[in-house]
């Protein structure tokens, strides 16, 4: 049943309106980011109690891949590898509605919608604390511990909210820095006081 | 711009651009003071009511003359924003007028339409299992966030669910489409914009399967009574502001729909199997005058 979804979809193509309005509302991030934090909870319980044999396979691969991709500190490889991690948990939730709910999700956000995730690899000590989170809800997946399955995820996408959360202050910070140093060009700058 | 190292958001890399392109006293004096033009103005406007979900999928705008005037802007330029919108897929022409796409797009609904089709009823056991997840939330928030026309708003689908429950005891579809509304009421006091769309989304492609499981439950007898005292429990909490009681209400409501049809199907296979089994066991054809009796015995069948 999930091939037959995922064969409908070519992916690249798929431009919802919704995901060019999202880009240009940056706040919508945070409703976004409300709303995984309840499908990925949910799946990762779910997929702690229902994944089969093959596809418990598929998330140690899929997990595997994310260590190797951090290991070579590739951003772009860090993202698929992400990508396919958490779609491979989405797909054991054994939920069709949910996993083709977030699959197209996933596909909309696509184009660094709300954040360029390369960036958002390489910033400093993400990459650690990324990696130690898919460690979490990976080893509770395959230890079968639905309860601390969905605490990992929900954790994951909180540290995501609050990293988003900073760098946007960040940026607002740095423009404020920015028209302070070009001040001189706006005043008389016989009449400030220093 | 994916490649850019400044493109953290759109503000960030505009001041990148900015950066690049200019001297550091350009920056001061011309930062974000560029007036819009008035068609972009106009389309910002209406995308945002689009987002918010003021106009929802499927309205048909006011003729252009009309909108004109409300909006208080010349035509050419109502025109030019409404043509900026239908390039961004907002907004489609069709018949008899323009009307709000449907934001999610083909790729969303058509798969999840066959799947329904071919899986009945197991994905509607995994929408129900989906929403409720969701929808106990966007309660917490709506308790949480509603502004005072929400609640009015909330308040208002709840006494037309409740009058149609008291007036139409023979016709539960009024009551069905009550429900409906009062559910979408809750999405939009979440101020959860994503919830919004996806779910509204979700439910318009359930639309008819949704109803129909909604009448399946609204014509049992006692189901009814306890929905519209589930919808209460979910309505008094996001009134009161009690977060957590409407997650737990919200959550009650929909794993007892859950629960409700799953017995119903349970029952109607139990009762189907029963009647395979009695109709083979009938000598000749099986198409015996009181096969057509039992099958219409299915229709009274009640849960309780």
């Amino acid at each position: 049943m999930t091939e037959a979804i995922s064969s409908h979809h070519n992916e690249e193509n798929q431009q919802s309106p919704l995901a060019g309005l999202l880009k240009s509302h940056p706040e919508t991030a945070f409703d976004y980011l409300e709303f995984r934090f309840i499908a990925a909870g949910m799946s990762a319980q779910m997929a702690a109690e229902r994944a089969s044999e093959k596809e418990r396979a598929r998330i140690t691969r899929a997990f595997e891949t994310v260590v190797a991709a951090s290991e070579m500190l590739d951003t772009s490889a860090e993202y698929e590898a992400d990508r396919e991690f958490h779609l491979s948990i989405y797909a054991a939730s054994h939920n069709a509605v949910m996993e083709h709910v977030m699959r197209n999700v996933f596909v909309m956000l696509h184009q660094d919608v709300f954040y360029d995730r390369r960036q958002f690899h390489g910033r400093a000590g993400v990459r650690e604390l990324l990696l130690r989170q898919h460690k979490a809800i990976y080893d509770a997946v395959m230890a079968r511990e639905p309860e601390r399955a969905r605490r990992a995820a929900e954790n994951h996408v909180l540290y995501i909210r609050d990293t988003l959360q900073e760098s946007r202050v960040a940026e607002q910070r740095a423009a404020v820095a920015l028209r302070r140093s070009g001040r001189a060009s706006l005043v008389q700058m016989n009449d400030v006081e220093t | 711009m994916k490649n850019s190292p400044l493109s953290f958001n759109r503000a960030y890399h505009h001041m990148g651009e900015v950066l690049r392109n200019n001297t550091m006293e350009d920056i001061v004096a011309r930062d974000r003071i560029r007036p819009a033009k008035l068609a972009e103005a106009v389309a910002e406007h209406l995308e945002s009511l689009i987002l918010e979900g003021s106009l929802r999928p499927g309205d048909r705008l006011l003729a252009e003359r009309d909108l004109a005037n409300k909006l208080d802007v010349s035509r050419p330029s109502l025109r030019e924003a409404l043509d900026l919108l239908e390039q961004r897929g907002l907004l489609q022409s069709g018949r008899g007028g323009t009307y709000v796409s449907g934001l999610l797009g083909d790729g969303f609904s058509t798969p999840l339409l066959e799947m329904l089709e071919t899986n009945e009823p197991s994905s509607t056991y995994d929408y129900l299992e989906f929403r409720g997840a969701v929808e106990g939330t966007a309660a917490y928030f709506a308790a949480l966030r509603a502004s005072d026309m929400d609640r009015e708003m909330v308040h208002a689908h709840f006494l037309t669910m409740e009058a149609a429950h008291a007036e139409t005891e023979s016709d539960p579809s009024r009551e069905a489409d009550a429900d409906t509304d009062f559910h979408l009421s809750i999405y939009e006091a979440s101020h959860n914009l994503m919830m919004l769309h996806v779910m509204s989304s979700l439910g318009d492609v359930l639309h008819k399967d949704v109803l129909y499981n909604r009448s399946k439950l609204y014509t049992r007898k006692g189901v009814r009574a306890l929905l519209l005292d589930q919808h209460r429990a979910v309505h008094d909490a996001i009134l009161s502001g009690d977060a957590e009681a409407a997650r737990a209400a919200a959550e009650a409501h929909v794993n007892f729909t859950k629960a409700a049809l799953h017995e119903i199907d349970k029952a109607d296979n139990r009762l189907e199997k029963s009647l395979r089994r009695i109709v083979s066991n009938i000598p000749g054809d099986g198409s015996g005058q009181e096969i057509l009796q039992l099958a219409g015995a299915s229709d009274d069948f009640q849960m309780d």
